[in-house]
């Protein structure tokens, strides 16, 4: 498990990403389920899941980008 | 005095003497925060903690004024220890009881544990709650939790229990869709009954979930359990 939060004075957002490796089964066996939300004042969280370490890279460059992209045009 | 009963999975919660009681969102976070550690924790840790981008005499401040709403009820929920504050000696949290359910789940040498109830390890801790030292925790007992039911499932299906072990299994279903382990068990129980149209439909339900979201078939191991029934490959 993961958990990250990028912080600003104003505004905080939040990862978790709950991984594991799915006992049983020998290749492939990274699965991990990423909730995100871009606003811990405003909790709209969403939900998504990765079967490879790419996908879940991919999952977390778009949520900072999400994130500082919103708080520029929030700020 | 009755014990005070304080919730932390699902929701925030505090019974005292049988009558919930409302306490503000400050006061709510140095309860929660007390009772997640066993043990006294410093002030300044405490302050530090929960008010961690105020200056250092401003979070005390902060600290002081939610101890005092938390106490001008009557009920000695956080006792102060010197400098350290303690979680009150009367004060029941469910989280307490639901690890130590799931405790004696894991422990193959405790048979009692096989007449607890699925429902007994509870849910998520404070769901909507985001700082860290709720983050880490929740994932903590979550991970616990889930262990648990598959290890109930398991004892319960050895035991011959099944439809207490369809309970478990279900449970652990629900805690996270996309473990296959807990799908497996399922099919598992469904075929230790001789169930075997229940066993395809849920092996249908993880294939679904595990195409639909992670793009991937079940594994070979899932897949051999359903290839082993005598029915026609059409109505896998």
């Amino acid at each position: 498990m993961i958990a990250g939060a990028v912080a600003r004075v104003d505004r905080t957002a939040v990862l978790v990403i709950r991984a594991w490796l799915e006992p049983g089964v020998e290749e492939n066996a990274l699965r991990a389920r990423i909730t995100r939300t871009l606003d811990v004042a405003a909790p709209e969280t969403f939900e998504t899941a990765a079967a490879s370490e790419e996908e879940i890279l991919a999952a977390v460059r778009a949520w900072v980008r999400a994130f500082s992209g919103s708080s520029v045009t929030a700020g | 005095m009755a014990p005070a009963r304080l919730t932390l999975l699902g929701s925030f919660g505090l019974v005292c003497d049988g009558e919930p009681v409302g306490l503000p969102m400050s006061a709510q976070r140095v309860l929660a925060f007390v009772a997640l550690h066993e043990r006294p924790l410093q002030r300044p840790y405490v302050a530090g903690s929960l008010w961690l981008d105020s200056p250092e005499e401003r979070a005390y401040a902060s600290l002081r004024s939610a101890l005092w709403r938390l106490h001008r009820h009557g009920h000695r929920l956080v006792e102060p220890e010197g400098h350290s504050l303690a979680l009150g000696a009367g004060v029941e949290v469910d989280l307490r009881h639901a690890e130590a359910a799931a405790r004696r789940a894991l422990d193959c040498t405790d048979d009692g544990a096989l007449d607890l109830d699925a429902s007994a390890f509870g849910t998520d801790l404070l769901p909507d709650w985001y700082e860290d030292w709720v983050l880490i925790e929740r994932e903590r007992y979550r991970q616990l939790r889930l262990r648990a039911l598959d290890a109930l499932c398991e004892r319960l299906t050895a035991a011959d229990r099944l439809s207490d072990a369809l309970d478990a299994g279900l449970a652990a279903v629900a805690g996270e869709p996309l473990r296959e382990s807990a799908h497996r068990a399922v099919v598992r129980v469904h075929l230790a009954e001789g169930n075997v149209g229940e066993a395809i439909r849920q092996f249908r339900l993880c294939r679904r979930l595990l195409g639909e979201q992670l793009g991937i078939e079940p594994s070979e191991r899932m897949q051999e359990l359903i290839r082993s029934l005598d029915v026609p490959e059409t109505i896998r």
